[in-house]
């Protein structure tokens, strides 16, 4: 069973989410950045963090019917037009921009934009995922 | 700073650096920092029913060192935009070999392919990054 097309253009209430110094940190401790190390500004893959925090990509793919066990991260891109700093707060709003099916319906992808806007409404960047689903054989 | 854009040839290589293997407190301080906490990282029972043989690192994990070698290498500003299509699971406790490659000069910037493989020279990411030129490398 290949996911519904109709679900194209699917979204969750856009959020406000605080970029925390303290997250900053932790965040950039597991992967292996120093904690002083510019640590007041989000690292290169710091967006999907925060995209996380409200509408996390596992609850638009569960909105979509599709079980945890069969996704798969397949690419992700991030547009970085202003640095996003530690005590910003940003608005984050998650769209499903494209599905289609590979290998007659054996696999669908599923694409979720995001932007991320801050207080004063200054587009700061952009990520885009492919999520990878391995369907049920009919 | 180290590398003059301005002085590279396409097709060459400008980085490589061998990866230690992610443990499982790796994938488990990533998944607290991150907020990504899907089994398939954390759990083995999990990861073994999705059909691997071990727990699965985060791609995104995978993703974040590899922008490492960007940003030790170039000023955060400069960089424009980051993707990476993820080709091939790696496992916990697997090193990898990750390179980055001159791919294209373009008026104002240039690409850069990066590549970040297993020990048996198998593509685990393949990501590419546009870099801004400053007025004296163009």
């Amino acid at each position: 069973m290949s996911l519904d097309k109709n679900n194209i253009g699917f979204s969750l209430p856009k959020f406000q989410v605080e970029v925390e110094a303290e997250n900053l940190k932790n965040f950039n401790l597991s992967i292996g950045l120093p904690a002083n190390k510019d640590s007041n500004v989000a690292p290169l893959t710091f967006m999907k963090v925060l995209e996380g925090q409200g509408n996390s990509s596992r609850v638009i793919m569960e909105s979509l019917g599709a079980e945890l066990h069969r996704i798969l991260h397949a690419e992700q891109q991030f547009d970085y037009i202003s640095p996003i700093v530690a005590g910003d707060v940003v608005t984050v709003e998650r769209k499903v921009i494209d599905i289609y099916d590979k290998k007659n319906g054996e696999l669908s992808f599923v694409v979720i934009e995001s932007t991320f806007t801050s207080a004063v409404d200054n587009l700061l960047g952009r990520s885009r995922q492919i999520v990878l689903v391995r369907n049920k054989k009919k | 700073m180290n590398i003059d854009l301005s002085r590279v040839e396409v097709g060459e290589l400008l980085i490589s650096k061998k990866m230690l293997a992610r443990t499982c407190d790796d994938l488990e301080r990533y998944a607290e920092a991150s907020g990504d906490l899907n089994p398939l990282h954390l759990d083995k029972e999990f990861a073994m029913k999705a059909g691997f043989e071990d727990r699965v690192v985060h791609g995104m994990l995978n993703m974040a060192l590899l922008a490492n070698l960007l940003t030790d290498n170039f000023a955060a500003d400069d960089i424009v935009s980051y993707s990476a299509r993820f080709e091939g699971v790696l496992l916990v406790n697997q090193e990898t070999l990750d390179t980055v490659r001159l791919l294209e000069r373009k008026k104002d910037s240039v690409v850069l392919e990066l590549l970040s493989e297993n020990s048996q020279s198998k593509s685990i990411i393949r990501g590419r990054a546009e870099i801004r030129l400053l007025p004296s490398q163009v």
